[in-house]
């Protein structure tokens, strides 16, 4: 029993290492081969956790073996468009000026239901006000609106641009991100200051963030948020 | 690049393991053959002190090998091979040579097998 618990510590751990290096997509951006490789690199970590007689190297050896397969699928299809074409196809028009192509939803294998429950998941409930939509090659329905049913943006108002800027944590759950403040070209004076004047110390703090053009958000434990200008 | 340069470096691992492991398979079960061709020998010339004692100079070895193949292979017939082996122990204890002949027959086809399950071949992918 013991062996067991220890050797699925151990297969998290490698799962967790592969699934680092293969890289950061959500799982509903995952490509058709991303997606079958990792349920099979999942079901094969699983077998010397349930069965004591398989070594452990019978789980690491094929998962670390999937994760060089797909690396090297991965590098092919960054190099060569025709291979990518290949792996995960090429995504298709599937309203098009407004028109619904009838025969590209037919080559998707889609009927009119799926149509709609997708248009309806991206926020649009009347086919109407779509534009285009494209069927990605990993399945998602990317829509375009009308112009008329748009979202309205500071630029139709006329709005100059105004810069926007990121927000870096700078302290999140008591600890201080040195890292950050680096980035903003702050110093940790400047942050117990600031701290202070909201009478605060830095354990009680559970999110600070800071922009480049100093706005300041700050989020403490057990009192309400603060939103303001870094003084 | 990063993450290309790794999964080289775990290929190249995997290979080099890989190749390691079917040498020193190999080795172990061509002087395991030896071994007990050695005790059939002994047994054939109804030396059964000589049997006994070449019997027991192969479970002990057989048991450190063991501990390598278990550890990096899998094959559910290398505890059937102990005991084939304590079988042919248990035959000459008792004077029985005809069943210790028997036995290290059987210890031999099973070898085969063993090493046939561990070792690489490439018929096995099929």
């Amino acid at each position: 029993m013991l062996n067991i618990m220890v050797k699925s510590a151990l297969l998290y751990i490698v799962l967790l290492i592969v699934m680092r290096l293969m890289g950061k997509r959500q799982i509903g951006q995952l490509q058709p081969f991303e997606f079958s490789i990792t349920l099979v690199i999942a079901e094969l970590a699983c077998l010397p956790m349930g069965d004591p007689s398989i070594p452990l190297i019978y789980g690491i050896i094929p998962v670390f073996t999937l994760f060089i397969v797909h690396i090297t699928m991965n590098f092919i299809a960054v190099k060569s468009p025709r291979f990518r074409k290949i792996l995960n196809g090429k995504p298709l028009i599937i309203i098009n000026g407004g028109n619904i192509d009838t025969r590209a939803v037919k080559s998707a294998d889609m009927d009119s239901d799926d149509i709609s429950e997708a248009l309806r998941i991206a926020g649009y409930f009347f086919p109407e006000e779509i534009e285009f939509a494209v069927l990605e090659t990993n399945g998602s329905l990317s829509v375009m609106p009308k112009y008329a049913n748009s979202p309205y943006t500071p630029s139709d108002a006329g709005l100059s641009n105004r810069e926007k800027f990121l927000p870096y944590t700078v302290i999140a759950e008591g600890r201080l991100l040195k890292n950050n403040l680096i980035k903003l070209g702050l110093s940790e004076q400047q942050i117990e200051l600031q701290l202070q004047k909201l009478q605060l110390i830095q354990k009680q703090v559970f999110l600070m963030t800071v922009t480049q053009d100093k706005t300041l958000f700050v989020q403490p434990y057990l009192k309400p948020c603060y939103m303001g200008k870094l003084e | 690049m990063k993450r290309l340069t790794i999964a080289a470096a775990m290929l190249a691992v995997i290979l080099s393991a890989g190749i390691y492991d079917h040498h020193r398979t190999h080795e172990i079960f061509s002087r395991f053959e030896n071994l007990v061709e050695a005790v059939d020998f002994a047994v054939d010339s109804g030396d059964a002190k000589t049997a006994l004692a070449r019997t027991d100079e192969m479970l002990a070895w057989w048991e450190k090998q063991k501990v390598y193949i278990d550890t990096f292979t899998y094959s559910p017939d290398t505890r059937t091979v102990s005991v084939t082996i304590g079988e042919i122990k248990g035959s000459l204890q008792a004077d029985d040579l005809q069943n210790a002949k028997s036995k290290t027959q059987s210890l031999l086809i099973l070898i085969k097998n063993v090493q046939s399950t561990v070792d690489f071949d490439f018929k096995d992918i099929f």
